[in-house]
């Protein structure tokens, strides 16, 4: 077991390393940022008053009663929204050691060599220990040596340890679910949707009926009043990561390798697959559908919200006069910061399906359809196909949630029609990322990785850039500074010409480079 | 014409050079054989005829044409990998249809026979077969090709001796069709069986190439000698090698060009039995290996 884990633990030190890296970089760049740009406790008052509406509330959870302290700031912002980070990092993970070794066959090849399926078991919950244990020392040790006079050691504590609670959290229900689903894909597709529809959940209920969200791990988190009241209590609840380990524990026990709890596809007809573009549908159907599904869900959850916005605006006089214009046009402004990030969010797709291409790759199956004279570029073509498909679907279906959702606030005033233009608009953005993607793959497999960070940053400038008011020099490297935000502002046709241009130059020099390159 | 033929390929990665310099012809109608230890380079030499990767050097020319002209060349190509790689959740049925439906042919007839004839459930998803299976998906969908030159990379690794012979049957008979085969393998005994002619490559390079029985010069020849003599001075002569001789048996190999002196040595004994057994090309390696060594 002992080797078992340390192979373990070497295959997946980078990943970890980088990870942990970015996760804890992130999160200490914050405090000394806002002790920047909110100097004294009077500003910080102010900042709150701007705050407390059911539009912020839907982004970070609800605020603390008491003084808007730097420390009560920082975690306000940042805990909820590090804890998508976090949870994502632990899915991934999770998912990498388990299912999908599980699928490549290499747990039934250590399994012949006299390691037991405790010993692997106990290495996937060490390193998953390890690694949220890890990312919680670099993140105290930074935040102590901070010395900010509301940060102190009980609050950076309650804060590091609701980091690790909510990663274990993570890890266990996706080592659970890798016992329950058919396939790492599966794993993956659930434990995404779990992870957003989770935050998303928790952000119609913060602000239509709070006392629902608690069913959230998130809220969970917000209730810890970190900071202030410091109620570790509510740490409590996180126990469930442990029993999701040993519940995942009992199934492995018992399970034949290769099985699963549920089976989801029991006596189908044989299919008749005709073309390429048919199998390459065929192998990221489960990963498009359970995606498109989530969009349409999150999108929901956003809509669903925006009529207590508009009440709140009506009822809030202050509120209007600091914004300086009507009720009406202050929601449509919220709902353009959402299509921003709706739009982020749904970028996922694409670059998952440009990630079986991939997986395509690695497997020596385009080496192989290569001999049935079926064409690099054809190949790449039918996924940048099903990429932009999946990416257009995605906004398309989130906008539909959306509108669907707040069909019955009447004073936003905004069309089907306008939601399609909205789609439309942001389509561009789509293009890019799949440009960028193709052109990656084009140039070396490896570098694949690349665009998964630009779409990280991206979302932490549209995410941040809300709430810190980040300069816009940081958002001129995403194609959000060009296109404009509909529905406040007109489509800016010159504009969707140029980023989706750059898009389809990239994705052309993508299928130039990948036609010629090397297969891995 | 030859239908496929290399031309001074060399492929360096960085600084390893996997191939170098390997050039060979095959031509219509015949089996050619190609043969080498694990990591020689075979599969990088096939790789480079299949468009996977592209030459450092060199060139692959099929039907008379360099490849690079003949941007759909890889339709007269159909091609079975070593390690088959097939889509886990798709069931085999459906992997050899769609093979069927991307090269153009549909004769389900056809199918049906081979799929019974290699004793493969095609119902099954491909993550359920084992290694042999796999390999026979695959070569059911390259005999049902109307491609002219068949690539078999270590074919049969994962079969078990009855497949392997419905294999060779299947190999002969797309020969007597005029198609060309390329049959890369470490098991020389089945290159023995089906090659018309063979190149051999170590390390890289091809050392040699030609009819098998051309190849004879440097072969060795395999002799069982039943005697009552002590033989131990013709185990000491130069170009014998493996010498073994217990109850009154004697067996050991000689380098081809030696047989001449070794037969006159062996005159000055009293023999009951002398077997000549036929050269193998397990043989011609040896001699290869013993001269890489002594070399090195």
């Amino acid at each position: 077991m002992r080797h078992y884990f340390r192979l373990t633990l070497k295959d997946t030190r980078f990943r970890m390393f980088w990870w942990i890296f970015g996760i804890a970089s992130l999160t200490l760049m914050m405090p000394p940022a806002f002790q920047e740009l909110y100097p004294t406790q009077a500003d910080r008052d102010v900042l709150k008053t701007t705050m407390e509406n059911p539009a912020i509330i839907a982004m970070t959870g609800p605020i603390q009663e008491g003084d808007y302290t730097l420390g009560v700031m920082f975690s306000h912002e940042m805990a909820v929204f590090m804890a998508v980070v976090v949870g994502l990092f632990n899915v991934m993970v999770a998912n990498s050691l388990s299912r999908r070794k599980e699928d490549d066959g290499l747990l039934e090849v250590v399994l012949s060599r006299n390691i037991t399926r405790s010993g692997i078991f106990a290495s996937q919950v060490l390193v998953g220990i390890l690694m949220n244990a890890i990312l919680a020392l670099v993140l105290f040790g930074g935040l102590q040596s901070f010395g900010y006079e509301s940060m102190e050691t009980a609050g950076n504590f309650l804060y590091v340890a609701q980091t690790f609670a909510f990663g274990l959290f993570f890890y266990g229900l996706t080592l659970l679910m890798a016992q329950m689903l058919p396939s790492a894909d599966w794993t993956f597709g659930i434990m995404l949707s779990v992870l957003l529809l989770g935050y998303a959940y928790r952000a119609a209920t913060d602000v239509a009926a709070p006392v629902l969200s608690v069913v959230s791990p998130y809220n969970w988190i917000s209730r810890l009043s970190m900071y202030s009241d410091n109620e570790a209590v509510w740490l409590v609840p996180f126990i469930l990561g442990p029993v999701f380990l040993f519940a995942a524990w009992l199934l492995f026990r018992n399970r034949d390798l290769g099985d699963s709890v549920i089976r989801l596809e029991a006596g189908r007809r044989s299919r008749n697959i005709r073309s390429h573009l048919r199998l390459a549908f065929t192998l990221s159907r489960a990963l498009i559908i359970s995606w498109l599904a989530g969009m349409l869900l999150i999108g929901a959850s956003y809509g669903s919200i925006l009529g207590d916005l508009e009440t709140f605006i009506a009822d809030n006089d202050m509120f209007l006069q600091m914004a300086g214009m009507g009720g009406g046009s202050l929601t449509i402004q919220f709902i353009g910061t959402l299509m921003v990030i709706v739009t982020t969010i749904g970028l996922v797709a694409p670059l998952m399906v440009m990630g079986k291409l991939l997986k395509e790759e690695r497997r020596t199956h385009v080496e192989y359809l290569g001999t049935l004279n079926i064409s690099r570029v054809r190949i790449m073509g039918d996924y940048l196909i099903l990429s932009l498909s999946a990416g257009f679907l995605s906004m398309f279906l989130a906008n539909v949630g959306m509108y669907a959702a707040s069909l019955g606030v009447e004073e936003i005033g905004l069309t089907f029609g306008d939601y399609v233009s909205s789609v439309l608009n942001y389509f561009p953005a789509v293009l890019l990322f799949t440009g960028l993607s193709a052109f990656l793959i084009g140039l070396h497999p490896r570098l694949h990785a690349l665009v998964w960070l630009y779409l990280l940053y991206n979302f932490f400038v549209s995410y941040l850039g809300q709430l810190l008011g980040l300069d816009d020099m940081y958002k001129i490297l995403t194609p959000f500074h060009y296109l404009n935000e509909t529905p406040s502002e007109a489509v800016d046709l010159r504009a969707c010409l140029a980023v989706g241009g750059v898009g389809l130059v990239l994705m052309s020099i993508g299928l130039i480079l990948f036609r010629k390159r090397d297969l891995a | 014409m030859s239908v496929l033929e290399l031309k001074g390929i060399t492929k360096r990665f960085g600084k390893f050079t996997a191939v170098e310099d390997v050039s060979f012809e095959i031509r219509k109608g015949e089996v050619f054989g190609f043969i080498g230890p694990n990591g020689a380079g075979k599969s990088t030499a096939i790789r480079t005829i299949i468009g996977a990767i592209s030459p450092t050097s060199g060139e692959v020319w099929l039907h008379g044409k360099p490849v690079a002209s003949q941007p759909d060349y890889r339709k007269h190509i159909a091609y079975v990998p070593g390690d088959v790689q097939l889509w886990p959740n798709l069931t085999g049925g459906e992997v050899i249809r769609f093979f069927m439906k991307a090269s153009g042919n549909a004769g389900t007839e056809k199918m049906d026979a081979l799929i019974r004839e290699f004793r493969l459930d095609p119902k099954k998803k491909c993550k359920t077969y084992s290694k042999g299976n796999r390999q026979k998906v695959a070569l059911i969908s390259a005999f049902l090709s109307d491609a002219d030159l068949l690539i078999f990379d270590e074919p049969t690794t994962g079969l078990d001796p009855l497949m392997e012979r419905t294999f060779h049957r299947h190999v002969l008979a797309a020969k007597s069709e005029g198609k060309s085969i390329l049959l890369s393998s470490h098991i020389l005994s089945e290159v023995e069986k089906l090659a018309d002619r063979i190149a051999i490559i170590r390390e890289g390079e091809i050392i040699e190439t030609g009819r098998f029985d051309d190849l004879k010069h440097i072969t060795r020849v395999h002799y069982r000698v039943r005697t009552p003599d002590d033989l131990a001075e013709i185990g000491r002569m130069e170009g014998v090698h493996e010498f073994r001789q217990e109850a009154g048996e004697a067996e050991f190999l000689a380098d081809a060009d030696r047989v001449k002196k070794v037969l006159a040595a062996l005159k000055n004994y009293e023999l009951e039995d002398l077997e000549t057994l036929p050269p193998k090309l397990e043989d011609i390696f040896m001699r290869y290996y013993d001269a890489g060594s002594g070399a090195s």
